[in-house]
């Protein structure tokens, strides 16, 4: 009898024994699957909706959209053309009430249909950096697709829409947060398992947006303090305030937390995720180019470290910056431009904006009925009665604009039609890469000069002193450009030709300049434009 | 021929109702789906058990603990069998009703006949009521009774002296090898008498436990619950008990003693104390105690089937829970100490987990219920789903057992009570327990 009651224990004993297991075990084991979760079902749902939806937009057919959720229909707009130059574009987060950095998901979903319908496809980051560096040839309308912070909304959300559409996009992650050493858990940031699953999607690449740890809780989402005030600054770019011991960190100490942050980033995502990490997004877009920076040597210390570190680099280009906002061939890949697309743009804007960026070809006319790529770096720009209106502000002497999409062209001729309504001098560029390097003409009335600027080294070709009068008067004027040679026309005739142009300035795009010593007194109407090639 | 063939077959060999295989097949497929999502809600926990391990491990043990509960009642009948197995001859002692009673004129009558209608031989039954100064008409109904019955001993007291000292009387008065405790308001199904007198053919026997279930189960919906908890406190928490001969309340409400045992331990269950205080409430528990620290085993049966009355307005509900929190207090303290030493295995896999989540079960509900949704923000969705699933576990094995009982829907009301209100009301309890006034009812 007591030998039944002991078989009765022992059997009782194994088996809550193994119900322990089991579910320590069980959990343990599951921790790490994504699968079965309530985000991957409502990745699901959203999948398929989405793609009733983006069929439903292509035929505005129920049945046949459909009868797309069971079939792989091409969506793909054949491309013959190959690439001139890359966009890449930067989101940051999907949320349900956008703010300055998230889009709603409805947001999210008609930029990415807009750009599908309008023949863009994603590159992965590898041929970006190929082509690039002049390798690879890539076809026309080629983008890459990159998100920063690695926060769990923009994957939960975005990743269904780029299913559907077969996109592919490149996530920014920080070490500290989606990779932590006490393996704490997040409920923002992507974690290793999410991670993990993405790269495993085959849809999304891993790259580096820093280790953005806080060392002693001096680094605070990003900032550090940065002199005994409290004045706070980036963390990549600074000198950070020791404030037990009353200093600032010495160069030494900087270069290492330097070196810790790139390269120490770069070694936890290859060696927890075991993929290889070719490129960096500088936090808040400074590589040390920021003038609020307490150490002006960070942007040449940062530069090398990155260079041993990195293949690619991606900053941000502005509305009112004066680069182009496309990538090219040859370009510096350390340096690699991102479009942070608004989170406000409907579909068509954002088209819209990529179409002004995008590579114009010769011969080019403009008779400013919209914008289609007039970028102004300096003072203000405006269209108004089919001209183009630029002029100085209340806090600058002049005024700069550039054409976007023009910086492959080579040998050409500008002809326009100008009015200079205020101010001193005007100038036509040309051969223009950003805005230090460039060839202008410019005409005053005391002069028309023909001048380089390389690395803002500026240089005067050729000076005409004669006296114009150009206030008030509807001017037709030019520049061209062939070779080693510019010259700059008045009334249809060449005023002043410069020679020995800089080697630097072989090809560029053009713009326009106004100047006058005096704040807020210049004012130039462009009535026309048109631009040819020359043989 | 075919027919008979096949009917033979059925009968023979397979001897199985189809519908209820397929009927048991679904309940095992729920429970095992059940358990599965269970292990699969253990997966969130997991993340919090390096920022929480206290909650993390509270909500394996909690887990673990109920599921083991299922497990030991699904081993009670195997158990309870070998407890028998000396050859199942007519075994049939002399026995002894005994029924304390306070003002119970409406239910006696049926109790006592109830007793007398017992299914065994008729000079082997002796009846014992004790009027503990009753103060309405019970005393008249009884002595009406005694006409019709004149075989009814009735013992009446003019002053109220407590139910355990009508519960002494009535052992020192009985006559019988077995005393079967009764309350005035239960009564035992005359034809199941044997099944709850038949354990104690084994001679480490010392008191059997009768399942109880309310009579008035269908007057409105706290009585429903109630049938739904009787039905799982006995089914389930007293056959995992049973089924390691350790049942730590023989139910009041109708349980049978060996009376050799009781008899010299009578004075020591009247003169119990606890902080200097006699106590007043779970009287059963108290001598099932004393049962137990005799070195008697004590058993659970479902085949004797008694009916109790239960409350049917809150108020009372409370009362009566708030003094069997205290009973279950009191006496689990008074009895660990010798149930680690003398019952290590069930002290450390039942008797001392159920006590720290009894605990803690206030304090964890607390958390998950008003803390975290107030000061973190966090829906406790991961927390009530645990006690969702738990319960659901619960109610599959509990229509397993019994396909026909339609109160299980209850259940999940009652867990959810028990959550909310009751697992509180322990606090409640100890902070009254030096509160000592005879509450019945």
């Amino acid at each position: 009898m007591n030998n039944h009651l002991k078989k009765i224990k022992i059997s009782f004993s194994v088996a809550i024994l193994s119900l322990i297991a089991i579910m320590i075990g069980g959990g343990f084991v599951m921790k790490d699957n994504n699968y079965f979760t309530g985000e991957q079902v409502s990745q699901t749902i959203n999948y398929l909706k989405y793609k009733l939806s983006f069929a439903q937009t292509n035929n505005n057919n129920l049945t046949a959209s459909a009868l797309t959720l069971f079939s792989n229909s091409n969506l793909t707009i054949i491309r013959n053309d190959t690439a001139k130059s890359i966009p890449v574009l930067l989101y940051h987060g999907i949320v349900p009430a956008s703010d300055r950095f998230s889009m709603t998901p409805e947001a999210f979903k008609n930029q990415m249909f807009a750009l599908k319908r309008a023949g863009y496809e994603t590159v992965k980051i590898e041929d970006f950096y190929d082509f690039i560096n002049g390798t690879k040839d890539l076809p026309d309308k080629s983008f890459l697709l990159t998100f920063d912070d690695g926060r769990k909304d923009s994957y939960l959300e975005a990743d269904p829409i780029l299913r559907v559409l077969g996109y592919k996009a490149v996530m920014f992650a920080v070490t500290s947060n989606s990779l932590p050493e006490n393996s704490k858990v997040s409920n923002y940031y992507l974690n290793r398992a999410e991670l993990q699953t993405m790269i495993n999607s085959g849809r999304w690449e891993i790259e580096s947006h820093g280790k953005q740890e806080s060392h002693n809780d001096k680094i605070n989402s990003g900032f550090v303090q940065i002199s005994a005030t409290e004045e706070k600054g980036n963390f990549l770019s600074n000198l950070m305030w020791l404030p037990d011991e009353d200093r600032l960190e010495t160069l030494t100490e900087y270069e290492v937390r330097l070196q810790d942050e790139l390269a120490g980033s770069k070694k936890i995502f290859q060696d927890i995720l075991g993929i290889s990490v070719i490129a960096f997004a500088y936090p808040f877009d400074d590589f040390g180019q920021q003038s609020v920076n307490n150490i002006m040597i960070s942007k040449e210390l940062i530069k090398e470290e990155i260079g041993i570190n990195y293949k690619l680099a991606f900053h941000q280009v502005w509305d009112n910056d004066s680069s182009y906002t496309f990538n090219y061939k040859l370009d510096n890949p350390l340096i690699s431009k991102r479009i942070e697309s608004a989170t406000d743009w409907t579909g068509e804007e954002l088209i819209s904006y990529l179409e002004k960026g995008r590579d114009k070809s010769l011969p080019y006319a403009d008779l400013f009925l919209n914008n289609n790529g007039w970028k102004k770096y300096w003072g203000s720009l405006n269209f108004s009665d089919n001209s183009l209106i630029i002029g100085a502000r209340n806090s600058t002497t002049g005024s700069g604009i550039l054409l976007d999409g023009s910086y492959l062209w080579q040998d050409y001729i500008v002809n326009t039609v100008v009015e200079l309504t205020k101010g001193q001098t005007f100038s036509l560029l040309a051969r223009y890469k950003d805005d230090k390097n460039y060839t202008v003409c410019s005409y005053s009335d005391k002069s028309i000069r023909a001048e380089q600027s390389v690395n803002g080294e500026r240089k005067i070709l050729y000076e005409w002193n004669a006296d114009f009068k150009f206030i008030g008067k509807i001017k037709d004027v030019g520049i061209a450009v062939k070779g080693d040679v510019v010259d700059c026309y008045l009334d249809k005739q060449i005023a002043v030709r410069g020679l020995n142009l800089d080697k630097n300035l072989s090809h560029g795009g053009i713009g326009f300049k106004t100047w006058d010593p005096q704040m807020n007194n210049s004012e130039l109407i462009i009535k026309s434009v048109s631009v040819e090639e020359t043989k | 021929m075919i027919t008979q063939t096949l009917k033979f077959v059925k009968q023979h060999y397979l001897r199985l109702d189809f519908s209820d295989l397929f009927y048991k097949t679904f309940l095992f497929i729920v429970g095992v789906s059940i358990f599965m999502s269970l292990i699969f809600i253990k997966k969130t926990t997991v993340t919090s058990f390096f920022t929480n391990p206290i909650i993390y491990l509270y909500a394996i043990f909690v887990s673990i603990f109920r599921l083991s509960r299922i497990g030991s009642a699904f081993l009670y009948k195997r158990s309870l069998k070998t407890l028998m197995s000396a050859g199942m001859v007519s075994y049939e002692p002399t026995i002894t009703f005994i029924i304390p009673c306070k003002n119970e004129e409406f239910a006696i009558e049926k109790t006592i006949t109830k007793c007398f209608e017992a299914d065994y031989p008729k000079n082997k039954i002796e009846v014992i009521v004790i009027n503990d100064g009753s103060t309405d008409k019970t005393l008249e109904v009884l002595m009406a009774l005694k006409k019709q019955l004149p075989e009814l001993v009735v013992v009446n007291w003019k002053k109220n002296k407590g139910k355990r000292e009508g519960m002494a009387e009535g052992f020192r008065r009985a006559n019988g090898e077995i005393v079967v405790q009764l309350d005035s308001d239960s009564y035992i199904d005359p034809k199941t008498i044997h099944s709850l007198i038949n354990p104690f053919i084994n001679p480490a026997v010392g008191g059997v436990c009768a399942h109880a279930d309310p009579e008035n189960s269908d007057k409105n919906w706290l009585t429903k619950i109630q049938a739904a908890y009787y039905f799982v406190s006995f089914k389930i928490q007293k056959a995992a008990e049973s089924t390691f001969h350790l049942v730590f309340c023989l139910s009041g409400c109708c349980s049978a003693y060996r009376k050799d045992i009781v008899l010299p331990i009578l004075d020591d269950f009247l003169q119990e104390k606890f902080l200097g205080l006699p106590i007043t409430w779970g009287d059963d528990r108290s001598l099932t105690n004393w049962v137990i620290k005799k070195g008697y085993k004590t058993v659970y049966t479902d085949e004797a089937q008694a009916y109790t009355i239960c409350p049917e307005d809150l108020k009372t509900f409370f009362k009566q829970q708030v003094r069997w929190k205290k009973g279950w207090f009191v006496n689990s303290v008074l009895i660990s100490k010798f149930l680690y030493k003398e019952h290590p295995f069930v002290a450390f896999t039942y008797f001392f987990p159920l006590f720290i989540i009894s605990i803690m079960t206030p304090f964890i509900a607390a958390r998950a219920l008003i803390y975290d949704p107030i000061v973190n923000g966090i829906v406790p969705i991961i927390y009530l789903l645990g006690i969702f699933l738990i319960t659901a576990l619960t109610v599959c094995y509990y229509r397993y057992i019994a396909r026909e009982n339609k109160y299980w829907p209850y259940i999940f009301i009652w867990s959810l009570i028990n959550m909310a209100v009751l697992s509180f009301i322990l606090f409640y309890a100890l902070a009254t327990i030096q509160n000592r006034k005879w509450g019945t009812r």
